[in-house]
């Protein structure tokens, strides 16, 4: 199981937002940590295959991410996503689940699974537009797992869930990291400390850090503030 | 037996399953077709889009008993709206925020598209199949000017508002659409006493030359569409 990571580019015009990030990544999880703006989503967008590179390549056991082969193996949190108006947590589940191709009568059970998992099932059949941010954001990560993915590519999984929420959160990562490759990106380090094996630091379209973080020179949220001071410092 | 079984479950638990989830990972994943897919989503099409569909096939049937010969007009106003209620189904993952998702699947975003364009394409051509021979049965046109008189405005609302979704963004893009199809609408409506010079049996192959350029826009903005999902759901 290994995701390759080749040359990935992505440029608007005279902006490049992700700059020639080369990685491989096996089973485990792995933070992807930066500020706004550093290109995090840019690049979990290349690696879904949901956004075209202007250079490079991104595959999985030799599966390139643009074919449908890719996409079977994939659960994709977006930062910001939204949801039909007329769906419940239960109809909007077995709506993607039918975009992932899964046969009703499954669907159904794995839904229920899921929804237990995330601690919606009482709320299976209420209408979305009535949960609060936190309760959509686990209907998120449901919704990632249905297809019980070997690739999990997660933007701000933990934007809007409460403390305990976020511990429920790191239980799940802590199982599901063990048997397939998992990223998550975030700007805020504690997720990235807890949760993650290896960390990636992304700046101005760079990794300015790859690897397991050494905490005894100085501590990951050190070194990342730094970054800041830096910007500030060139400013 | 049955009650057998059932003492027998009761006394003897099974023993909870280990390795479950790598088990399951081992299989083959079970899968449906393509075909199935765009079937399923006809479940998805909004319940609203349906009812709106049924009231403007029970209009074209009904109209023959309630208008005298504006029947064409009646029912050529009605088919923008055909127009409208398409254009407004391929835009909902964009108006929605659930293109990003979709566009994950193994489906696609692009699959969820096409699959809304077969369905109310199918749709609206079953409401033209009917619209044409009632129109020409209660009119004064042939079949051929009925048909055109009908497929044109369509054609026209439904390449206009193609065009309007992709290039505009959010309720601003519906709207757009909506006061496209309505003017059409209206024109059709009122054109019987005011122009009555574009309905004239010489003008047959100018209707028949703008249905033809309208088609081959509404292709090509669909495939658009459908081909630069990506462009839609990003480079705003």
């Amino acid at each position: 199981m290994e995701l390759v990571i080749d040359r990935l580019s992505k440029q608007y015009g005279a902006k490049i937002a992700v700059d020639r990030i080369s990685v491989k990544l096996n089973k485990g999880v792995y933070g992807l940590l930066g500020a706004n703006g550093a290109g995090k989503s840019t690049l979990m967008r290349m690696i879904c295959g949901i956004l075209k590179p202007t250079g490079g390549t991104v595959t999985f056991d030799g599966i390139d991410s643009d074919k449908e082969a890719f996409r079977a193996i994939l659960g994709y949190l977006p930062q910001d996503f939204g949801y039909y108006p007329e769906f419940s947590a239960k109809d909007f589940l077995l709506y993607i689940a039918a975009l992932k191709a899964i046969p009703k009568k499954e669907a159904k059970k794995r839904v229920a699974e899921l929804l237990e998992l995330v601690g919606l099932s009482d709320v299976a059949t209420k209408k979305i537009k009535t949960f609060s941010g936190g309760m959509k954001q686990r209907l998120g990560i449901a919704q990632a797992l249905l297809n019980r993915p070997k690739l999990l590519v997660l933007d701000e999984p933990t934007a809007g869930l409460d403390p305990k929420e976020r511990v429920r959160f790191r239980n799940l990562l802590g199982s599901i990291g063990k048997d397939c490759i998992v990223i998550l990106s975030t700007h805020i380090v504690s997720d990235v400390e807890h949760l993650s094996d290896e960390v990636m630091i992304m700046k101005d379209g760079s990794f300015i850090f790859q690897g397991k973080w050494n905490d005894s020179e100085m501590s990951l949220e050190d070194f990342y503030l730094s970054q800041f001071e830096e910007d500030e410092a060139h400013e | 037996m049955n009650n057998l079984d059932h003492r027998i479950k009761e006394y003897f638990k099974a023993p909870e399953s280990k390795r479950k989830e790598e088990f399951i990972n081992s299989l083959a994943p079970s899968e449906i077709s393509f075909a199935r897919f765009v079937i399923s989503q006809a479940g998805y099409i909004r319940k609203l889009t349906w009812i709106l569909f049924s009231l403007v096939i029970v209009g074209i049937a009904a109209v023959p008993f309630i208008l005298d010969s504006s029947v064409i007009w009646f029912v050529s106003g009605l088919m923008p709206l055909l127009a409208l209620l398409m254009v407004s189904e391929s835009n909902r993952s964009i108006r929605y925020k659930m293109a990003e998702i979709e566009s994950a699947t193994r489906f696609s975003l692009r699959s969820v598209l096409l699959a809304r364009m077969v369905l109310m394409g199918t749709v609206n051509l079953v409401a033209i199949v009917i619209a044409i021979p009632v129109s020409t049965h209660f009119g004064d046109y042939s079949a051929v000017a009925s048909g055109l008189y009908i497929v044109t405005p369509f054609l026209v609302a439904a390449s206009a508002g193609l065009y309007i979704v992709r290039v505009m963004k959010g309720n601003t893009a519906l709207y757009s659409v909506a006061a496209v199809s309505l003017f059409i609408s209206l024109f059709m409506f009122l054109s019987r006493d005011r122009f009555t010079s574009i309905f004239i049996k010489d003008a047959v192959k100018y209707w028949g030359l703008i249905a033809l350029l309208a088609l081959v826009a509404m292709v090509k903005q669909t495939a658009m569409l459908i081909k630069n999902t990506e462009e839609i759901t990003w480079n705003w």
